[in-house]
């Protein structure tokens, strides 16, 4: 009997949570995906001059992609032009796109020197503290999380399946995950699957 | 009750502390606590730095404490994965040089310092970080070279661009090391360096209008070296005793495999050459083995090839290098020893393309003659195969693009006695050209409208003297596309083979209208007016290969041959001299200076130019029996039986000079004489160092001269078994079966 109460009381629990990070949009109530903690305050992240900026602020009012970077991360770079490629395809879309440097030793100058050398086209942003990066549980460089336009992330995970493993190259990519879920978005549709392994740089080494 | 644990884990420590030093040094300390200083850096120095630090092929550095804690977790991962650092042969072979298998311990060491939270221990204590040579890792080459630099594009699919490298040597050297370095190692799959005598290599980079050009190159490996850099590979100094000639005219080609990185990048390459002093002390040769017969049919998981070659010869193997696509699953090589003995030579149960290594045996590995080597490639063609470059999967065969397969293995070895050396390339280049035959019918069958190939295959055919396939396929080939200088040229040399001068000579001159600086089509143009008696033309056409490729030393030894006939000694001498300046260790041409030199007089300088043709290819006849065919030729049969005498002397075991000095005496009806002789040539032994065709040549002649001199003495039983033994070594010989078996039922056979 005690144990039963206790799902009962976790039920309870998740429930009020969607209610409230789903707030007062009238957007269905899309399920947000597992790992996401929000408990909707604000999250702070840092522009390249320095300045502190709200995340959820920034990605309101529309469809927004954070992509978890890392300058030093091969297979990171080894994506950028399928990034660029997503970025042309979507951004006249409206969706907005958002690199964010996880590791908190790079600084401003080394982060725009790699987006020039890349061709990324976004708006890049720090977190240091790993915020968005634990609001999303995201876990590794690349790693996207698409958020829809009542904020919820709705999907986290890989680019595409260009990497099975670290060392193990897909010559053909045979799935384009990111895409698929901004199209879903896009159409007013639940993302098919909304969590996907990603393969990378682990950003729990970062961690100071 | 607590001393007594402490007394035990000190007994264990101690216990620990006698097993083998590698284990034990970097085990954790008695405190428990795995540390960077302690146990950390040492195993990341010694085995990942070499790579991971500025400028080299891995994307990152590991040389600092921050560095590796920074990546704590994944390298715990990637180092129980295997996947770092990259050494992809098992255990259990024979034991190969510069091994970076880490053992279950040291890779326990990873997980339990990023478990701890990658501490540093004391800082002061940690192993000074290694210091690596910047730049060269052979110290500083004796001639620093540079390819062009090319711009590779950030995305798209792999290129492989061949660049072209101009030498600026002003004598013809030996090279005995040649260190690769991409100067942007992080896009570099892997490069190939070779030399391209022919110029074709500079004439297609100028037909593109970037530096370099695609598709398949046309450079050659440098004799018995293969000259590669891939990421992880450590640079080394070739095998000792080993240099190979670079000439002045030549270019040096590098074959580069790049791979887009998501960024514009520039590539350029660095290559340094070392010179030797002397030439070297052995001549190594590549065996490459491994079936060309190649046909993977669309979803087979486990598509085994395998295949054979057996050294004539004893060898001693020096380094191993497996190579194929990225089907490709597993490798395995292994000799099978006269006794029956299996020696495994190397085994990847993970084979992957992108850690191609060229793995050298700690020492040589000895292999006696009659040694089969055996290779296995096994393939994984289903959808379940990531590295499946075909969605869906297709029928895959034999071919150089990175969609086809291969099923390659690059034995570097020596013949123990320098002597066999002729013996076993010889009969390598026969399992080559017919593994080669096989190879490109079977990727025509899937590239049909590829003109290239049809070229190729005319080529190897030429290569086996079958002319007739020859001008079949370059038929082919004029049906795919209008014919370009080099169709024209390879349709000449196989009429010229077929013994069709007429239209040998159309198809050269139709090649030098496309293109009047193609070399090789007026070397093709001089050996078919030569061969019509066409000197003057011919000399002209020579002249005009040497113009255009003045390394290609057929130029020079063929043209000699004509002034010679004229009369010109002394330029035909100098023309050889110029050759040998460019290729010292072709013995064709000190026999064709020896020929002009007879002819001249200069008897004592011919034998010394024989003596040094027989000292590098020492199949040949001895210098004395050389030269009395000289003078045979030059119709002095007198010095010729001279000279003969003394090589029976010098050689008595040597079959040679008594074969020679029996058809002498046959020949002016000395029977006696004759027959001691042929008798004497047929009981000797056969040198050992004579390669497989040299045998049957020689077989041919002595029994055939044999037989006539049955005839001319009426013996029967001699003349039977002399043509029995005939046909046994000349089995081709048509003319000769027919007359046989006309004449079975007469007494005395009439060929």
């Amino acid at each position: 009997m005690p144990l039963l109460s206790l799902v009962r009381h976790r039920f309870f629990l998740c429930f009020a949570a969607s209610i409230m990070a789903s707030g007062c949009s009238a957007a269905p109530a899309t399920p947000s995906i597992p790992g996401v903690r929000d408990a909707g305050g604000p999250i702070l992240l840092l522009d390249l001059e320095g300045r502190s900026i709200d995340f959820r602020e920034l990605s309101s009012g529309g469809i927004a992609v954070a992509i978890f970077a890392r300058s030093d991360c091969p297979i990171s770079n080894r994506h950028a032009p399928d990034v660029r490629e997503i970025y042309e395809r979507f951004h006249a879309r409206g969706v907005k796109f958002f690199l964010i440097y996880v590791d908190p030793s790079e600084n401003p100058k080394a982060i725009r020197e790699h987006l020039a050398e890349y061709g990324y086209p976004c708006q890049a942003l720090r977190d240091p503290e790993h915020r968005l990066v634990a609001h999303v549980g995201a876990t590794v460089t690349p790693e996207a999380a698409v958020f829809n336009g009542s904020r919820r992330a709705v999907y986290r995970g890989r680019i595409n399946d260009r990497f099975a493993d670290l060392g193990e190259a897909r010559t053909v990519v045979t799935t384009h995950d990111l895409s698929n879920a901004l199209e879903a978005v896009l159409g007013g549709e639940r993302v098919a699957v909304p969590v996907t392994n990603a393969v990378g740089c682990l950003i729990v080494d970062l961690r100071q | 009750m607590n001393s007594q644990l402490v007394g035990f884990a000190l007994v264990w420590v101690a216990i620990a502390g006698c097993q083998s030093g590698r284990e034990s040094r970097h085990a954790p300390s008695a405190t428990g606590e795995v540390t960077f200083s302690e146990h950390v850096a040492p195993l990341v120095f010694a085995n990942c730095s070499y790579c991971h630090r500025p400028g080299e092929a891995a994307p990152f550095s590991l040389l600092s404490y921050d560095d590796v804690r920074r990546r704590a977790r994944q390298i715990a991962r990637v180092t129980r994965s295997r996947f770092m650092p990259p050494w992809r042969p098992e255990q259990g072979g024979v034991e190969l040089a510069g091994d970076r298998r880490l053992s279950d311990e040291q890779i326990r060491i990873f997980e339990e310092w990023a478990a701890a939270g990658a501490p540093p221990g004391d800082l002061s204590d940690a192993p000074e970080v290694p210091r690596f040579a910047e730049g060269w890792q052979l110290g500083t080459p004796d001639l620093a070279l540079e390819s062009p630099a090319f711009q590779l594009a950030a995305a798209g699919s792999d290129r492989f661009r061949t660049f072209v490298i101009p030498i600026a040597l002003d004598a013809p050297r030996w090279i005995c090391t040649v260190e690769l370095r991409p100067e942007n190692p992080r896009v570099t799959h892997h490069a190939r360096l070779g030399i391209d005598r022919s110029h074709e290599s500079a004439r297609r980079d100028a037909a593109d209008a970037e530096p370099g050009y695609d598709g398949v190159t046309w450079g050659q490996d440098p004799n018995g070296q293969i000259i590669t850099w891939a990421p992880g590979m450590i640079a080394r100094h070739a095998t000792p005793g080993t240099a190979w000639r670079l000439h002045p005219q030549t270019d040096l080609v590098l074959l580069a495999h790049l791979q887009p990185s998501g960024k514009p990048e520039t590539v350029r390459f660095r290559i340094g050459l070392h010179f030797a002093a002397e030439p070297p002390a052995a001549r190594p040769l590549i065996l490459r083995i491994g079936s060309r017969d190649i046909d993977i049919p669309a979803g087979d998981a486990n598509h085994v090839v395998t295949d054979e070659f057996v050294v004539p010869v004893d060898v001693a193997a020096h380094s191993i290098f497996p190579h194929a696509h990225s089907l490709c699953r597993t490798v395995s090589v292994d000799a099978e020893l006269p006794g029956g003995a299996r020696l495994p030579l190397l085994r990847i149960e993970d084979f992957d393309e992108k850690w191609h290594d060229n793995y050298r045996f700690t020492s040589p590995v000895h292999l006696p003659r009659g040694t089969k080597l055996l290779t296995r490639h096994s393939y994984d063609n289903s959808e379940r195969n990531l590295r499946n470059r075909h969605k869906p999967p297709r029928r895959v065969v034999i071919g150089s693009n990175s969609g086809d397969e291969m099923a390659d293995v690059y034995l570097q070895v020596t013949a123990v006695r320098p002597d066999q050396y002729a013996a076993l390339l010889e009969d390598f280049e026969r399992y080559e050209r017919e593994s080669k035959l096989l190879g490109l019918r079977k990727t025509i069958e899937v590239y049909r409208d590829d003109p290239l190939l049809y070229e190729e295959l005319a080529i190897c055919c030429l290569s086996m003297g079958e002319w007739k396939s020859a001008i079949e396929a370059l038929e082919t080939r004029l049906t795919l596309r209008a014919p370009e200088v080099h169709t024209e040229s390879l349709l000449g040399m196989a009429y010229l083979a077929g013994g069709d001068r007429v239209r040998a000579e159309e198809s050269l001159r139709r090649a030098l209208e496309m293109d009047a600086t193609y070399p090789l089509a007026w070397l093709g143009l001089g050996k078919t007016l030569g061969a019509g008696n066409d000197a003057a033309g011919a000399e002209h056409a020579y002249r005009r290969a040497l113009e255009f490729a003045p390394a290609l030393t057929d130029s020079h030894v063929n043209l000699a041959g004509i002034l010679l006939a004229r009369g010109q000694a002394e330029e035909a001498a100098s023309l050889c001299e110029a050759a040998l300046q460019l290729s010292p260790e072709m013995p064709n041409i000190l026999l064709k200076l020896a020929e002009i030199r007879t002819k001249q007089g200069g008897f004592d300088e011919s034998l010394r130019v024989l003596e040094a043709a027989h000292a590098l290819a020492p199949y040949t006849h001895p210098p004395k029996a050389l030269l009395a065919i000289f003078c045979i030729r030059n119709g002095e049969a007198e010095l010729a039986r001279k000279y003969l005498l003394d090589a029976r002397l010098e050689t008595p075991d040597h079959p040679v000079p008594a074969l020679l000095l029996g058809q002498i005496a046959l020949a002016e009806r000395r029977v006696e004489e004759a027959r001691a002789n042929l008798d004497a040539a047929a009981s000797a032994g056969q040198p050992d160092t004579w390669p497989a065709s040299h045998r049957r040549r020689f077989c041919v002649q002595l029994y055939s001269e044999r037989f006539k001199l049955a005839q001319a003495i009426g013996d029967t039983s001699l003349a039977r078994e002399s043509l029995q033994e005939w046909i046994r070594w000349d089995p081709d010989n048509a003319e000769l079966r027919k007359q046989v078996e006309q004449h079975k039922d007469e007494e005395t056979p009439v060929p």
